[in-house]
């Protein structure tokens, strides 16, 4: 049978869902430098985002849950398991980007979430004080330039005078 | 249209021949490439094609053109299409891996997306035992190194 050149093996791997691709970096050493190389993963985003595959919703299971549904096959919805077990305490998604989520978890640690991996990374604290009352929004997003993802958090300080508002980002 | 009554023939890596309409072969960029800058043979040789991969991919073009004529970008005629495509890669491993290689050489996106979709869809859910069969790979883990990779994506083998 013929031999497929690596060319064509990573145009084949980049139809594959990580499911498929995890369990594949089992095959050979080779193959798992293939699917561990960022111009492969990058190459991978971008099909996925430009044929729509690899698509999930996340929905909200009562209060600690959270569901995603499998979009390329809606049979399969699972529930998703939190990295730091199942602990009743508040879960929030800020915002989700090229499959990642920001997820702020009892009100205190905040961590990017990659659903299709199921890794996760904590991002450093860094709280800001205020003695009074405050709103604080975030925002989550992909940055071209420096290559990397962003969160922004907003902190707005709610003065006494409705007219007046200092806000500050981090 | 005048291009249609153009021909052109193609010979395979075992010397058969194939007289196409010029619009089928250039279907390949590889050839068209070839004519663009100036070429004037009476054959334009495929050397890495065998005769009946060639005339497989030589379907697959003259289907494309067809579609790539004014119904092309209808919505019916491209469902259609797809029924066909879906159908034409209904073969064996060892003839899509040679379709592979041809699509590559003559250098026909379409018809590469189409084989390396095909075979991603044949991965799909097998274990690492059955695709090293498939591509023919011979395992370089230790069995240790082996257990480590997967211990760390357990989930992905249940």
């Amino acid at each position: 049978m013929a031999t497929l050149s690596h060319d064509m093996i990573i145009e084949i791997l980049g139809c594959l869902s990580v499911k498929d691709l995890l369990r594949f970096k089992c095959v050979s050493k080779l193959w798992c430098s293939w699917i561990e190389d960022p111009y492969f993963i990058n190459l991978h985003l971008s099909y996925s985002l430009k044929t729509n595959t690899n698509h999930s919703l996340i929905l909200r299971h009562r209060k600690f849950q959270f569901l995603s549904v499998n979009y390329d096959s809606p049979k399969t919805t699972r529930r998703l398991e939190q990295p730091f077990g199942e602990q009743k305490k508040p879960i929030q998604i800020l915002g989700s980007c090229n499959g990642l989520l920001a997820v702020e978890y009892d009100y205190n640690r905040i961590f990017l979430w990659n659903l299709s991996t199921r890794k996760y990374q904590v991002l450093p604290s860094t709280k800001i004080d205020f003695s009074s009352p405050s709103s604080t929004y975030s925002g989550f997003g992909y940055d071209p330039v420096s290559d990397d993802y962003k969160l922004v958090r907003i902190v707005q300080l709610l003065g006494r005078n409705e007219e007046y508002f200092h806000s500050e980002a981090k | 249209m005048e291009s249609t009554s153009k021909k052109v023939t193609l010979s395979s890596s075992d010397g058969r021949t194939f007289e196409v309409e010029e619009a089928v072969a250039f279907q390949s960029q590889t050839i068209k490439h070839l004519y663009e800058t100036g070429y004037t043979g009476d054959f334009i040789p495929v050397p890495n094609v065998t005769g009946d991969i060639l005339s497989m991919v030589l379907r697959y073009c003259e289907k494309h053109v067809d579609s790539d004529t004014a119904a092309g970008k209808e919505s019916f005629y491209d469902n259609k299409l797809k029924r066909w495509d879906a159908l034409f890669v209904k073969v064996d491993q060892s003839t899509l891996f040679d379709l592979i290689l041809a699509a590559d050489f003559m250098n026909i996106n379409s018809l590469m997306d189409l084989t390396c979709k095909t075979v991603a869809n044949m991965m799909k859910g097998k274990t690492t035992e059955e695709i090293r069969g498939t591509f023919n790979i011979k395992n370089d883990y230790t069995p240790e190194a082996e257990e480590m990779v997967r211990r760390e994506n357990q989930w992905a083998f249940e």
